[in-house]
């Protein structure tokens, strides 16, 4: 609990810089949305929509997307939140494994009488209580600026399973940053594999949106696991429920193995 | 008498490198044991290897009679450490570093933290990133000590510290001894071990040359003789120096033996200037290899 809270206290800044990024999507987003909604615009965004290469509405995650309908406009808000998430998250992880090390405070803090399981799981659990809550947030602030600009649309349910599915992507991110650097022998190259997977995994994300039925490469990007017209129109697989929960049990168990038995040193 | 630590064969490699070789050892209940040698000796490996910092190649280490890997978290239960180099929370207040360390053990330890901060003169209010390195040494002192350890292990302790304040935590030490408790500590400073410990431990390239009472490394102490003369000599014998060299008018070497014979014999030149000082690690450590 003592390590959990301290964990807490010093992620802090870093979750409220987030936050503030959040809040500009979910505002600044949701505020042009109302120059679209319910006009003439509307059609014209949908045409120039469709003037793009498929290739480029898949990197902006808008394929087969209408924006013109608030449902749709939000699943692009929501592409780049969890984007976001995804970053934060991974990066989360690989600092759970390795920021003791690069900081050269390991010598303090395992060297208390407690399983390094122990630490790096109370480190893991405050990355996914911000992810939890940089997720709730993110439906709260969402469902306010709906009802503050008066948009018409009824997504509040979508809106929960949006969030929802945020924080299960999220902790899968967490956790393959943490496996990721118990991986790796060095800190650098843990966190930069952390970032190399998440670049990975969003290339994947662009093949897979580019067949037009979808494709098994879905399967290799937790970022489309949950697809947004899935959400929206409530015909969700528990498949990807299932695959996404397994895969965090699987990378958990991984990096607590790896991590014991590892050598403890600088670099 | 209870062996608090024993190592046997104990060896660490790091990839190919050689970090510590078959290093057999044993600390007993109540005993100050020194371990001594030059930088990249193996000291630093060892006391890692022991707190499981870093794991074993070969070999057995135990603490307490229990294994240094598996049993873990029971034994840092009564154990204190105290790195050569302290880094700590930088944006944290020293006190809350304090509170943090003592939150890891089942006992109430405010008032001994309060003991100790004022015994080394700490600021507790301070952040730690705000101290200079001798206070953060403090500060790794008292969060090593806090919750009164039965064994404490120290890697090159004083370093940081000025003569004044490694004198207060010399006493400080004796005084957690006298209390119960073990005490394994690091150096490469000979006089600084001769100080404090009851045993010595001569490590080298990896491997524990030899294992010393000080009362016997005492007899056998080393010295550093230097002495300069109006006139050029161009011999200069005493029983017990070797390395002898005379250039310009200056003689050295080093001694062991008696300084009553060394102090006539130097008296009968026409001596300018003497000096006797403790050699280096190096010069004491080459007998070793005779």
């Amino acid at each position: 609990m003592n390590i959990l809270k301290k964990e807490l206290r010093s992620g802090i800044k870093v979750f409220t810089f987030w936050i503030l990024g959040l809040i500009f999507i979910d505002f600044a987003g949701l505020t042009k949305f109302t120059g679209i909604a319910g006009s003439s615009a509307s059609v014209d965004v949908v045409e120039l929509m469709g003037r793009f290469p498929r290739i480029i509405l898949a990197v902006f995650g808008v394929v087969n997307l209408d924006v013109s309908s608030l449902g749709g406009y939000y699943s692009v808000l929501h592409f780049y939140v969890l984007v976001c998430v995804s970053i934060y998250a991974i990066h989360m992880g690989g600092a759970a494994i390795s920021r003791e090390t690069s900081d050269r405070t390991y010598e303090f803090i395992f060297t208390k009488p407690r399983s390094r399981s122990h630490v790096v799981g109370y480190k893991l659990l405050s990355g996914a209580i911000f992810l939890a809550v940089f997720c709730i947030i993110h439906a709260v602030l969402s469902m306010f600026a709906i009802a503050s600009l008066n948009l018409d649309g009824d997504i509040g349910g979508p809106i929960i399973l949006f969030g929802t599915t945020a924080f299960l992507t999220g902790i899968l991110y967490l956790t393959a940053g943490a496996f990721l650097a118990a991986f790796s022998k060095r800190n650098g190259i843990g966190m930069l594999a952390g970032n190399i997977m998440f670049l990975a995994t969003f290339i994947i994300g662009v093949v897979s949106d580019m067949f037009e039925k979808g494709s098994a490469v879905r399967y290799l990007t937790p970022l489309k696991y949950f697809l947004p017209n899935e959400i929206l129109q409530k015909n969700m697989s528990i498949l990807f429920f299932v695959i996404n929960i397994a895969a965090v049990g699987l990378l958990l168990y991984g990096t607590m193995f790896l991590f014991d038995q590892k050598d403890l040193i600088e670099g | 008498m209870n062996t608090v630590i024993e190592t046997h064969k104990l060896t660490k490699f790091y990839g190919k490198s050689r970090g510590i070789l078959d290093v057999d050892l044993s600390v007993y209940e109540g005993e100050i044991f020194g371990l001594i040698g030059p930088n990249g000796a193996g000291k630093s490996t060892l006391i890692r290897t022991l707190l499981s910092l870093i794991y074993k190649t070969e070999g057995e280490a135990t603490v307490f009679g229990l294994d240094c890997h598996r049993d873990k978290t029971k034994i840092l239960e009564q154990v204190g450490y105290l790195p050569g180099e302290v880094f700590y929370y930088e944006n944290m207040k020293a006190i809350d570093l304090l509170r943090y360390s003592a939150s890891f053990y089942k006992r109430d330890c405010t008032d001994k933290i309060q003991e100790l901060a004022g015994l080394l003169e700490l600021d507790l209010s301070r952040k730690i990133e705000d101290m200079s390195l001798g206070n953060k040494k403090k500060v790794g002192i008292v969060q090593g000590l806090l919750h009164s350890p039965k064994l404490i292990i120290m890697d090159e302790p004083t370093s940081g510290l000025d003569p004044l304040m490694q004198k207060t935590f010399f006493e400080l030490i004796r005084k957690e001894n006298r209390n119960g408790a073990t005490v394994l500590f690091s150096s490469h400073i000979l006089s600084e071990v001769q100080r404090i410990c009851s045993r010595v431990g001569i490590i080298r390239e990896g491997k524990m040359i030899d294992i010393q009472k000080i009362s016997d490394l005492q007899k056998n102490t080393y010295k550093k003789v230097v002495f300069s003369v109006k006139e050029n000599i161009n011999d200069f014998v005493v029983e017990g120096a070797r390395d002898i060299a005379i250039r310009d008018n200056i003689v050295s070497f080093i001694f062991k033996g008696d300084c009553n014979t060394l102090l006539r014999t130097i008296s009968g030149y026409p001596v300018l200037d003497v000096e006797i000082s403790e050699p280096t690690l190096d010069e004491v450590f080459l007998h070793y290899y005779e």
